[in-house]
């Protein structure tokens, strides 16, 4: 199995673990990532909010080289992943931006979570597990962008996705029923109204703690920033010590893997999910 | 779009084109989209108060609110609205006429943010953060927000010094030179 990997500048940035994480357990499952060459950024939260043409323009660049190169295309982050998608639809749609940017739809963008969940990729992950998750009790956190616009993502079922709960059950992991698998944690106004984003993260992780998760599991790079950087902000307010590891699925699959990259993705989060995984035996 | 008797626009931001009015006529005020907001708290027009003004053809008060820089774009509205209506959808050519025409925006950061995110992207091709806060922080003059989160972002090697480079930067500011965005 092969791809084009578009790994996106949060990726390259503040949540390198998920781009270590995730080439490293690809690679342990036989799926090759070959980076997409030149990809520029693809305008994130910011530029459908400034303008219609760049919100299509910027991806389009890279929708065109990854076509040339015939794979199929794999965006980790929730946010890139549908602005790529939204992108190739619009210029299929619009007769104008088809001839600036000929795009044909030839090749499929998927999200990380449609990889790990392909049949063939499940089947080896519960074949090649070799530290099952026993004992782990976590929550999904999907957050907006990995089911949301519906008409983009095209999810099973919008409000109770379980593509995550699928993987992390072959896992072995407990997954928890909790009622915010899909509820906004204020991801576009992270930096504009770190007000907001407490109050709407802080809701996330105390539901949390009340369903009894060890750890909340996302693969969004947004959601994971928010809710990882915030519990300080939201142990000050409240006088509570919040530590909540919040994990990238993919770092999961690598710990159920015994990945030995896996404790170094643990040093870039602020709460540290390293004594929680070991009082289970996990690392 | 035909005046009623509720409008009292005055036409300065553009009615919603014919296509995206054929959607938001539909509505028929059940309040989802309004009870489903995690922001609807926080707004002087509420979702479902939004697409009604759009339909009675005020946008113009849409365009003064503060929920116009508020909405989080989480989409939760469209996902649940009976009649397929993405409050999104309908904010985005408002905030993009808001910006082309240098209209007031009640001194919101969320538009500074915004474009300061563009000026990254076109001066780099990719993001680079500690640019991207920095001049953000010039802008809206908040040099102290989150100082102390920033060090432990940078002690954990989650903030990097140097921006990356991509080898499209050329095409990417072409692609900005025939935008609306200047
Ligand atoms: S959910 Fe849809 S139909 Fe109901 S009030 Fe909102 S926009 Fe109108
Ligand atoms: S997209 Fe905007 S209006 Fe719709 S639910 Fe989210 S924040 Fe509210």
């Amino acid at each position: 199995m092969e791809f084009t990997y578009y790994p996106g500048c949060s990726l390259k940035g503040s949540a390198e673990e998920l781009d270590e994480s995730f080439r490293s357990v690809s690679e342990k499952l036989g799926v090759t990532l070959k980076e997409l060459p030149d990809w520029a950024c693809c305008g994130a939260s910011s530029a459908h909010m400034v303008d219609a043409y760049l919100e299509t323009a910027l991806p389009a660049r890279d929708l065109l080289t990854a076509e040339r190169l015939g794979r199929d295309v794999v965006a980790p982050c929730a946010g890139c992943h549908v602005r790529m998608k939204a992108a190739s639809m619009k210029i299929l749609e619009d007769a104008d931006l088809s001839r600036q940017f000929p795009f044909k739809g030839e090749i499929d963008i998927i999200s990380g979570i449609e990889m790990f969940h392909k049949q063939d990729v499940l089947k080896r992950i519960k074949e090649r597990r070799s530290k099952p998750l026993d004992g782990l009790k976590v929550v999904t956190y999907y957050g907006c962008l990995a089911v949301r616009p519906v008409e983009v993502v095209a999810p099973e079922d919008p409000e109770n996705p379980r593509q995550m709960d699928d993987v992390l059950e072959a896992l072995g992991a407990e997954v928890l029923n909790w009622p915010y698998k899909t509820d906004c944690c204020g991801g576009s106004l992270a930096v504009t109204r770190t007000d907001l984003v407490i109050k709407l993260s802080k809701k996330l992780i105390d539901m949390a703690i009340a369903v009894g998760a060890d750890a909340m599991v996302t693969l969004c790079p947004m959601c994971q920033a928010n809710l990882d950087t915030r519990q300080a902000d939201m142990s000050k307010l409240s006088g509570k010590n919040y530590q909540m590891p919040v994990l990238y699925l993919t770092e999961l699959i690598g710990v159920a893997l015994n990945d030995s990259q896996a404790t170094r993705w643990f040093e870039k989060h602020m709460v540290s999910p390293k004594n929680m995984l070991a009082s289970k035996g996990l690392i | 779009m035909p005046q009623t008797g509720y409008a009292t626009s005055t036409g300065r931001i553009a009615a919603p084109q014919a296509d995206l009015a054929a959607i938001i006529n539909q509505c028929y005020q059940c309040g989802k989209c309004s009870a489903g907001c995690p922001v609807a708290s926080e707004m002087d027009l509420m979702p479902h108060q939004m697409v009604r003004l759009a339909v009675l053809g005020d946008v113009d008060r849409i365009a003064a609110s503060k929920s116009v820089w508020l909405c989080l774009t989480c989409h939760t509205c469209g996902a649940r609205c009976p009649n397929g209506i993405d409050v999104p959808a309908l904010l985005d050519p408002i905030r993009h006429q808001i910006l082309r025409d240098k209209l007031d925006t009640k001194g919101s950061p969320v538009p500074v943010f915004h474009k300061t995110f563009m000026d990254t992207i076109k001066t780099f091709g990719r993001v680079y953060e500690l640019f991207l806060i920095g001049m953000y922080k010039l802008r809206t003059k908040k040099y102290f927000d989150d100082m102390e989160l920033g060090m432990q972002m940078f002690k954990k090697g989650k903030l990097h010094l140097l921006p990356q480079k991509t080898g499209s930067l050329s095409e990417v500011k072409q692609v900005f030179k025939k935008s609306g965005l200047k």
